[in-house]
């Protein structure tokens, strides 16, 4: 251990590069290059605390392949062809971890011993393209990447993720599979993966796919073709993970994994945690899925015009420009839909559909009771139970 | 069962897509072709699907 006291850092051509008053204040002198100081996190919600679709577990059967979003914003359940096992995903809000709120779980909730060859379950999110231009990828100047995460799980032993180079597809899944280990029982432990950057791959400036990143509980041996620590090909889609043996949480009833502070950063050193404030963090979520809930009566969604006697249409602006023109679901109660229009309330009686709109807004249309054609009101809940409008821009 | 019927706008022309599960309305889909959902739709139509026609 040795101390360096100076009063300034030179260039060999006598510039000062870094200055220290006596107080102990530093000053840098022109542009710090290297890990930015903010937005250095390519992940979203990587705390885990957006979950505008709810917070209470969703069970899930297992076996139709695809993506399963119903609690934390950006990161959802990547499962298919198995056979009987199933889980439930929640936020957590009470994660024992400082600075930490949240937390993603996962909860074995039927068993299965072991997958078929082509099963799989865990947990992904998703990077849009043009967000990942700054790494290079495809090039030779392709960038490093570190990720780094806390992680929790009931079940000790080696576990396994990846990145895949969705671009790349049809002709290659290029991937990039790395193991790490849990070492103790339901205790929070941090883990950190350098990622070299890929200067194969393809990635393109676009709305689309750049990259998604895996974490996987349960994997059949379909996948396992792979090698640990270096970009795969994955021609022919056999190369997700290596052969290492990795836990299968879906054997152990009850087995539980949590995860919070995911975080994807340029170079080979991972940064403490990039605390982004909620209503930016909400914001950024907001690109890909948007909900106007209402859990009392009258809950305004906005303004509307009574089309004909029996149809009302409105337009909904969106909060932030959406990663593509969305679909609309809705609550599934037409009633719990209503106009208030000339002092007189007019219930749905059909839900609500999309009539045109763009990644900016959306605009409506929905059979009610019959009014009068013509009159503008507001489109607004009319019952206390929960009733909503949610637009999705996903992947 | 998911099934899909088209959705005409009230000058008749072409609009939406409505998403069916077992005959009951789930998603209204718009016709973008960066929209994930009307993706999945293109592939179920190439599967040789036909969706119900609009109203």
């Amino acid at each position: 251990m040795s101390t360096l006291k100076v009063n300034s850092i030179q260039h060999s051509n006598g510039t000062d590069a870094l200055t220290i008053d006596s107080a102990g204040n530093t000053s840098f002198n022109g542009v710090v290059t290297g890990t930015p100081l903010s937005f250095r996190n390519i992940i979203i919600n990587g705390d885990m605390r957006i979950a505008q679709r709810g917070t209470t577990p969703t069970t899930y059967s297992l076996s139709s392949p695809g993506f399963r979003y119903d609690d934390v914003d950006r990161f959802c359940v990547n499962a298919g062809n198995v056979a009987t096992g199933q889980v439930s995903s929640e936020q957590i809000s009470s994660t024992g971890l400082d600075g930490f709120p949240t937390a993603k779980r996962i909860t074995v909730t039927t068993t299965e011993a072991s997958p078929a060859t082509n099963g799989y379950m865990g947990f992904v999110t998703v990077l849009e393209a043009q967000m990942l231009q700054h790494l290079k990828w495809g090039t030779s100047n392709a960038e490093t990447l570190t990720l780094s995460f806390w992680v929790r799980s009931s079940i000790t032993g080696t576990f396994g993720g990846n990145i895949i180079g969705t671009d790349s597809r049809p002709s290659e899944n290029r991937t990039y599979p790395y193991n790490y280990t849990i070492s103790s029982a339901n205790t929070w432990e941090k883990k950190t993966i350098t990622i070299t950057g890929d200067i194969a791959g393809t990635m393109n400036n676009d709305t689309g796919q750049g990259f998604e990143m895996d974490w996987y509980l349960y994997l059949g041996s379909d996948y396992q073709n792979g090698i640990e620590n270096t970009w795969n090909s994955n021609s022919l889609g056999n190369s997700y993970h290596d052969n290492t043996p990795k836990i299968k949480l879906l054997a152990t009833s009850g087995a539980t994994f949590d995860i919070t502070g995911v975080q994807l950063e340029v170079g080979d050193t991972a940064t403490p945690f990039e605390h982004v404030p909620y209503d930016m963090n909400l914001a950024r979520c907001q690109r890909y899925y948007y909900s106007i809930v209402g859990t009392a009566q009258n809950t305004p969604f906005g303004m509307a015009m009574a089309n004909s006697t029996t149809q009302i249409q409105s337009v909904i602006p969106f909060p932030v420009e959406m990663r593509a023109t969305p679909s609309l679901s809705t609550s599934s109660t037409a009633s719990d839909f209503r106009v208030r229009m000339g002092g007189t309330n007019r219930d749905g009686t059909a839900l609500p559909v999309f009539l045109m709109g763009t990644p900016t807004s959306a605009y409506i249309t929905q059979e009610m009771s019959s009014g009068t054609t013509g009159q503008a009101g507001v489109y607004r809940t009319s019952y206390g139970t929960e009733t909503y409008l949610a637009f999705s821009a996903e992947f | 069962m998911i099934t899909y019927k088209k959705f005409n706008d009230d000058e008749g022309n072409w609009c939406s897509i409505i998403k069916k599960d077992s005959g009951t309305q789930v998603m209204s889909i718009p016709l973008d072709p960066a929209n994930t959902d009307y993706q999945e739709y293109l592939a179920w139509l190439a599967e040789g699907n036909e969706p119900e026609e609009a109203e």
